[in-house]
């Protein structure tokens, strides 16, 4: 697993502490705990641990719930807009929608009622690793096209231009208005989202030359890696 | 390039970790149970009603609000995309997405290329051997029929001998061009072989044959009875599988995604999606049940159109668009009688089992105890140890679906209860068939009298003193099996609790010793909705849930 897998992953776990840090009200006792075996296979006796180290199990809130695969296909286009040419942005594979059956659809867990059936609501690796691969294609080319307009009709930047003349105040209500667009939150301008996403957009300007001779602009490069970002983000999947 | 990506999640884990002030709350309580802003209820909404997120634009038409407005709540349940929402809830339900063959050998289309071009021939070795000799494996040659002609006392296509095989000497007729059924423009046509293209619609066994009389050739006793069956005009009683399948498989699923828009968009009430015996049928598929359904052979799905089904519109294969709704006659029962559900369910043990599944909410569980005192061998499973558990409960529903063939969509309303011999047996269908009988029926032996061996249809092999629900339960047909459950409130009672987990994503709790115990709320819009008996009624009230609106 790479660093930055693994980095996601704590990240999500992160969020999920940091979301819940009081304990819940309880209306009745814990059950008895688990009767441990105490004598190992080798015969010997010996101490187990109550819960067998496993600790306690999270509360049903802590569950992972996300979009289902034909809902995210959908989100995901609408939240990208259309290109140049009034065609839906997609997220391509050889030439495919990476969404569809005939992709990933399937190994993404869209159930075709004959060999799966349910679709899981549990995020796993599989999950996580499509949806970084449908973030980066997509935001792409979202700033792709975003170059080619005008500042109004832009999805990904229409509060800030990308030529490096931004100011500050116009990259922060950028910033709001891609959390509204992508999450529904609308925050306030000294919310803690914006000035963390402040800080991927400035790592993302920093991290290529300007100008680069590139087909988009370092800014636009910082505006690419905050939309994979909100992609990525729980709180694009969950509620 | 990786640099980029370590500084891209570094900076999400940043994000997400730290609490935002649009979603945390310093008070005592866990953000379990806090309420979303109106944005975040208005993309759940609009996510679990429409199946997308809103868009800017909506997002600002209710900033500022407390709550949702309630026209917002009529615009999404009326929508085009709230209809898309229920098809797929419906068949994340009922798995109704069949996958059969619908042709084999005797009726199907394959092609030989001569030139280039596809000539088509049906690839039956039985068939292929009484039109031409030899071993069965001989198709017809590249040339055209009109230079062979035909033969002017029995019309068959005239021959040339090409050569000998380790059965004997073969012969070949050639091709002719015909404007098969699946093409829509009339002047194109395609070449198919002589004998297989035959247009005769009966042949005629002779007096003295113990089956004389005439039948049509646009069946599957007529496989290799006569010389002169060919696929029909316009090759309709023959099946191209690649042209063909699709489309019919896809108009089983449609018929029933069709059933569950009327009952779901408000017109007609939410219980005759079990109750109705109303059925859609496209053009592929009224043609598939016309001309093809009877031909499938007795080891594959038997889906004959019979008088229960009501009447086939008269459609052509290529009105793929075209609906046309027809009434169904007993023992249908809305859409668990429907060809797509009993296909997906084959056995009736199967199709009772996903009806408890999916409408009464039971779960069959092996038992936790020993099971002691009963049969450890036998063919009842209502007797044998630990079968008997579920078998006892599962046998007597099953018996519902008996007028159902197993492994088909066949009606057996109208079959024979029981014959006495398996020679009457035989002579059920014409002409005569013992695998026939055996497809259909199996034999009961007479504990008074050996050698008097009463064939009965199989759903009745233990209908008994023993067994006293199996008999009247297959009389009564599916619709009994239903109306029970509707009059005791049982169906709306699950279906609350269905779109309660579609639309909360979790369980409702339903532990009254606990402090968030929402049965009482359940109970009260399963009430209502036994009343009003519209769908999107129960889910507005759900979605005005308390619970809908917070986190999670």
């Amino acid at each position: 697993m790479s660093a930055r897998r693994l980095t996601y992953l704590c990240a999500l776990a992160a969020l999920t502490a940091a979301a819940c840090t009081k304990e819940a009200p309880s209306a009745t006792e814990p059950p008895d705990p688990w009767e441990a075996p105490t004598v190992g296979a080798n015969g010997e006796t010996e101490n187990a641990p109550t819960d067998l180290g496993g600790g306690a199990l999270p509360g049903p809130s802590r569950g992972v719930r996300r979009l289902r695969i034909d809902t995210l296909q959908a989100a995901m286009s609408k939240v990208a807009g259309n290109d140049v040419y009034g065609a839906p942005i997609l997220w391509r594979v050889n030439g495919r929608d990476g969404f569809s059956d005939l992709a990933f659809g399937k190994a993404l867990g869209r159930p075709d009622y004959q060999t799966s059936t349910e679709e899981s609501t549990v995020s796993n690796a599989l999950y996580l690793k499509f949806v970084g691969d449908a973030a980066r294609d997509i935001c792409m080319q979202m700033a792709k096209n975003d170059m080619k307009r005008t500042d109004a009709s832009r999805a990904l930047f229409p509060k800030a231009p990308v030529d490096g003349t931004a100011t500050d105040a116009q990259v922060t209500e950028n910033l709001q208005y891609v959390v509204l667009r992508f999450l529904g939150l609308r925050v306030a301008a000294d919310d803690s989202m914006v000035t963390n996403l402040r800080a991927v957009y400035d790592a993302g300007v920093a991290s290529v030359a300007s100008p680069n001779g590139g087909e988009i602009t370092a800014a636009a490069e910082g505006w690419r890696g905050v939309c994979v970002t909100l992609f990525e983000s729980p709180l694009f999947h969950n509620d | 390039m990786k640099s980029k990506r370590r500084w891209q999640a570094l900076c999400f884990a940043l994000l997400v970790a730290a609490p935002s002030v649009a979603l945390a709350d310093e008070g005592e309580q866990c953000f379990l149970h806090r309420e979303l802003p109106v944005e975040r209820q208005l993309r759940r909404l609009s996510i679990d009603l429409r199946g997308n997120v809103p868009d800017v634009a909506e997002y600002d038409a209710v900033a500022g609000l407390s709550e949702l407005p309630d026209a917002l709540l009529d615009e999404y349940l009326a929508s085009d995309a709230f209809r898309v929402q229920m098809r797929r809830y419906h068949e994340s339900l009922l798995w109704t997405n069949p996958n059969i063959a619908l042709a084999d050998v005797t009726f199907s289309l394959n092609t030989v290329s001569y030139d280039g071009s596809p000539v088509y021939f049906v690839p039956g070795q039985g068939k292929s051997a009484l039109y031409r000799g030899g071993d069965g494996t001989h198709t017809c040659q590249n040339k055209a029929q009109d230079t062979l002609g035909y033969d002017p006392v029995t019309g068959l296509p005239n021959t040339e001998v090409m050569g000998t095989d380790g059965v004997g000497t073969w012969s070949a007729e050639g091709w002719v061009e015909v404007h098969p059924y699946w093409e829509a423009d009339p002047a194109k046509k395609v070449k198919v072989c002589a004998f297989d293209a035959q247009t005769t619609e009966t042949y005629t066994l002779p007096a003295g044959d113990p089956d004389a009389g005439t039948y049509s050739c646009d069946h599957l006793m007529a496989t290799n009875k006569a010389k002169t069956c060919g696929c029909g005009p316009e090759l309709s009683y023959c099946m191209p599988v690649g042209i063909v399948q699709p489309l019919v498989l896809s108009a089983l699923r449609e018929q029933v995604l069709r059933l569950v828009d009327e009952h779901t968009d408000g017109t007609q009430p939410y219980s005759g999606l079990l109750t109705t015996k109303r059925a859609h049928y496209n053009g592929p598929l009224s043609f598939y049940l016309r001309h093809h359904a009877q031909r499938q052979t007795l080891s594959r799905t038997q889906n004959e159109h019979q008088p229960a089904d009501g009447p086939l519109p008269d459609l052509a294969f290529t009105d793929v668009d075209t609906w046309v709704a027809v009434e169904r006659e007993a023992p249908h029962a809305g859409l668990i009688t429907l060809p797509a559900f009993l296909l997906r369910f084959q056995t009736n043990r199967g199709r009772a089992n996903r009806y408890r599944i999916a409408f009464l909410g039971q779960y069959f569980q092996p038992p936790s105890t020993k099971d002691t005192s009963c049969e450890k061998e036998g063919d009842d499973l209502t007797r044998r140890c630990v079968c008997r558990s579920c078998h006892v409960t599962l046998e007597p529903i099953a018996a519902y679906f008996g007028q159902f063939t197993e492994a088909g969509s066949m009606s057996l309303r109208d079959f024979a209860r029981e014959y006495p011999t398996r020679k009457a047996c035989a002579k059920g269908i014409g002409p005569q068939s013992t695998a026939w009988c055996d497809r259909h029926y199996v034999s009961v032996p007479d504990e008074m009298d050996p050698d008097l061996r009463p064939y009965t249809l199989k759903a009745l092999q233990y209908a008994d003193d023993e067994h006293p629900e199996i008999g009247p339960h297959f009389e009564a047909g599916p619709a009994e099996l239903v109306k029970a459950d509707l009059e005791s409130g049982r169906f709306h009672e699950v279906a609350t609790e269905h779109l309660f987990s579609f639309l909360m994503k979790r369980e409702p709790n339903l532990d009254p010793t606990t402090t968030d115990y929402e049965g009482d709320a359940l109970a009260k819009i399963a009430a209502d909705f036994r009343v009003h008996d519209d769908v999107r009624q129960a889910v507005r009230d759900l979605v005005q849930l308390p619970a809908y609106r917070r986190m999670p």
